[in-house]
C-alpha cells in the first residue's frame, strides 16, 4: 500500500508539500524541532536549516522585529534567536511564582553582584558598602539551609577595600576579577583553590572609581571615576596606560567591546572613543532631558537606562535610537 | 453529465435548505450544506464568486475537486457538517500551538497514516483552518518524544541511504528501459529499410 514506491507517490509524511510540513513543524516543541527533526531525513533537514523558516516564525509567532544592526551582524542566526526568545518567554512568563531566597551576610547595601560559572558550577560575587566582597555558591544556596556542609558563602574578604565597593567585573579568560571602590583604587583578585580570595594588584586612580570592564583588549581593564576620568589599565604592569577626560561630570556608565569604549555621564553626554585614539570621541550624543545611568552592550546593540525612566536601545554603530520603552519607577543598575 | 454509474452519496442527515454538490477525482459526489461548505475558505470563495443558485446546483455538474479522492472527501465533509456554523479560528501566536482536539475529531481521525496525511493535504487545499490545526496537532502528538529513528518507523520515511539506493535503482531501471527501447527502434528501422529495398528491387509491388 504505502510502501509501493515504484509508480505511485507513497502517501507518507514525505508526500506532503513543503508549506504543509512547515506548518506541521510549528506544532512541535522548538527543542525537538531543532534537535530531532533534522535527523530524520534530508528533506526535513533542509527545511529546518532554512533561515527563512525561522525568520518568518520570529515575525509571525513571536511578533518580534529585529533591529537592522542585529540582522546585519555576521553571527546572527534566526534559528538560535527563535529558540532564545522562546526560552526567555517561558522563563519570565510567571516570574512572580519563582522562588526567591534571601542570602544574608553583608552588613550594608550591596551595590554590585556578578554571576559567573566555573567548571559547570554557578557562583556569585558580591561587593558591598561594608567594604567586603563575598563569593557565593549558588547551588548550595538553592539546595538548603546555610550550614557547615552546605556553605552559602564559600569565600570572603572583609577588608577588601577601605571604602564602599561600587563594581565588580571578571575576566573570563584569566579568571581574575576586579573591584572598584570609593577609596580610589581598582584591585585585582583571584580565587585560590580552597576558597580564599587573594589580592594580586592595586592601582590608585585619584578619585572614587565607579565602573570597570574587562571586555576590551586582552590584558587591559577599563574603568571610570567620579572625577570625569576614563582610564585604561594594563593588567601586567597594573599601571594606567591611557585615559581621557572628555566628560564634564562623573562617568557613571561604561561598556566596552574590543577597541570601542562607550561611556555615559551625568553631564548628559554619551560617547564612544576608540582605544587607539582616546583624545577624540568617534560617536557622541547629548540628551538635554536626561542622562544614561547604565549601559549594556551586546554585538551591535547598546541598551541604556535613562534617568527619566526609560530604557532605550541604540544601534552601537551610529547611536540611532532603535526602540524606547518607558518604565515606571526609578531605574537602578 | 456523469456518464458512468457515478453513485450519488446522500449525507446521512439529508441537509435542508441550500446545499451544493461536490465531487472528488473518482467521481463520487457529495451533498454539502451551505454552512458546512463555508468551513472551507476555498469552496466558500468559489461559490460566492460563482453566485451559485439552487437551480445551478441541480442543472450543472458537481463542483469537481481534481486532487482529492472520495474517501478523503467523505471525512472532510463529515467534519464540516459537524462543525458547521463555527467561526474560523484566528491565527494563534503561541508556541507550540494550543489546539484542543474535541472528541468527535479524535474519533474521526482514528485512521491509518495514509488517510491522515491525505486528510491534511485536503484540509490544506480546501483551506479549512481548524481541520488543518487538529490533524497537524494529531501528527505532532504522534511525534512527541520520539527519537529520529522512531519517527522514521512511524511515518515510514526511508533513511537517506535507502532513499539514495532506491533512487539509484530507479535511475538504472530507467536507463535500461531507454536502452532497450532504443535498441528496439533501431531493429525496427533495419527491417523497414530492408523491406523498402526489397520493394524497390521487386518487379511488381502489389500482389
Amino acid at each position: 500500500m504505502s510502501s509501493d514506491e515504484t509508480e505511485k507517490t507513497p502517501a507518507e509524511l514525505l508526500s506532503l508539500p513543503n508549506e504543509v510540513l512547515c506548518y506541521l513543524f510549528t506544532f512541535i516543541p522548538p527543542h525537538d524541532a531543532i534537535t530531532k527533526i533534522p535527523l530524520v531525513c534530508k528533506r526535513f533537514n533542509l527545511i529546518i536549516k532554512d533561515a527563512k523558516f525561522w525568520s518568518t516564525r520570529i515575525r509571525n509567532e513571536q511578533s518580534v522585529r529585529m533591529p537592522q544592526c542585529e540582522l546585519r551582524h555576521p553571527d546572527y542566526s534566526p534559528q538560535k534567536s527563535f529558540y532564545m526568545i522562546h526560552q526567555q518567554n517561558q522563563r519570565w512568563k510567571d516570574w512572580e511564582s519563582q522562588r526567591i531566597i534571601t542570602a544574608p551576610g553583608h552588613m550594608a547595601t550591596v551595590d554590585s553582584v556578578m554571576l559567573f560559572s566555573k567548571n559547570e558550577k554557578l557562583f556569585c560575587l558580591s561587593g558591598s558598602r561594608d567594604r567586603s566582597i563575598r563569593l557565593w555558591d549558588i547551588q548550595n544556596v538553592g539546595s538548603g539551609e546555610n550550614s557547615e556542609e552546605n556553605k552559602w558563602t564559600v569565600a570572603q574578604n572583609d577588608t577588601a577595600h577601605s571604602g564602599w565597593i561600587w563594581n565588580v567585573s571578571r575576566n573570563e579568560e584569566s579568571e581574575k576579577f576586579y573591584t572598584t571602590s570609593w577609596d580610589s583604587t581598582v584591585k585585582e583578585w583571584s580565587i585560590l583553590d580552597g576558597g580564599a580570595l587573594q589580592e594580586l594588584n592595586s592601582v590608585n586612580l585619584g578619585s572614587a572609581v565607579q565602573c570597570v570592564s574587562t571586555s576590551g583588549s586582552p590584558n587591559e581593564v577599563v574603568c571610570t571615576t567620579f572625577a570625569r576620568r576614563t582610564a585604561v589599565i594594563d593588567t601586567r604592569s597594573f599601571k594606567i596606560v591611557a585615559d581621557h577626560q572628555l566628560h564634564k561630570k562623573a562617568v557613571i556608565g561604561l561598556a566596552v567591546q574590543g577597541d570601542k569604549i562607550f561611556t555615559s555621564s551625568e553631564d548628559r553626554m554619551m560617547m564612544m572613543v576608540d582605544r587607539r585614539m582616546m583624545s577624540k570621541a568617534v560617536l557622541f550624543e547629548y540628551c538635554p532631558k536626561s542622562y544614561k545611568t547604565s549601559l549594556s552592550l551586546q554585538r551591535h546593540q547598546l541598551l541604556t537606562s535613562t534617568s527619566d525612566g526609560k530604557v532605550k536601545l541604540y544601534d552601537a554603530n551610529n547611536f540611532n535610537v532603535v526602540q524606547s520603552y518607558t518604565v515606571t519607577g526609578i531605574l537602578g543598575y | 453529465m456523469s456518464a458512468e454509474a457515478a453513485p450519488v452519496v446522500v449525507d446521512a442527515a439529508a441537509p435542508e435548505g441550500m446545499y451544493y454538490r461536490v465531487a472528488g477525482n473518482d467521481g463520487v459526489e457529495f451533498k454539502v450544506s451551505e454552512l458546512a461548505i463555508q468551513q472551507s475558505e476555498t469552496l466558500n470563495r468559489l461559490i460566492t464568486t460563482m453566485c451559485y443558485t439552487a437551480e445551478d446546483v441541480e442543472k450543472k455538474d458537481a463542483i469537481p475537486i481534481e486532487n482529492i479522492d472520495g474517501e478523503t472527501l467523505k471525512l472532510v465533509f463529515e467534519w464540516c457538517e459537524h462543525h458547521k456554523g463555527e467561526a474560523i479560528p484566528e491565527d494563534d501566536d503561541s508556541v507550540p500551538k494550543n489546539v484542543v482536539i474535541p472528541e468527535f475529531d479524535a474519533k474521526l481521525m482514528e485512521i491509518d497514516n495514509e488517510k491522515l496525511f491525505n486528510l491534511i493535504c485536503a484540509a490544506n487545499y480546501l483551506n479549512i483552518k481548524q481541520l488543518l490545526n487538529v490533524s497537524c496537532k494529531k501528527v505532532a502528538n504522534m511525534a512527541k518524544g520520539k527519537s529520529p529513528e522512531e519517527l522514521r518507523v512511524i511515518f515510514e520515511i526511508p533513511t537517506d541511504e535507502e532513499d539514495e539506493a532506491a533512487e539509484k535503482a530507479a535511475k538504472e531501471a530507467e536507463e535500461k528501459e531507454a536502452k532497450e527501447a532504443a535498441k528496439k527502434k533501431a531493429a525496427e528501422k533495419d527491417t523497414t529499410d530492408k523491406d523498402a529495398e526489397k520493394d524497390v528491387q521487386g518487379t511488381s509491388s502489389s500482389a
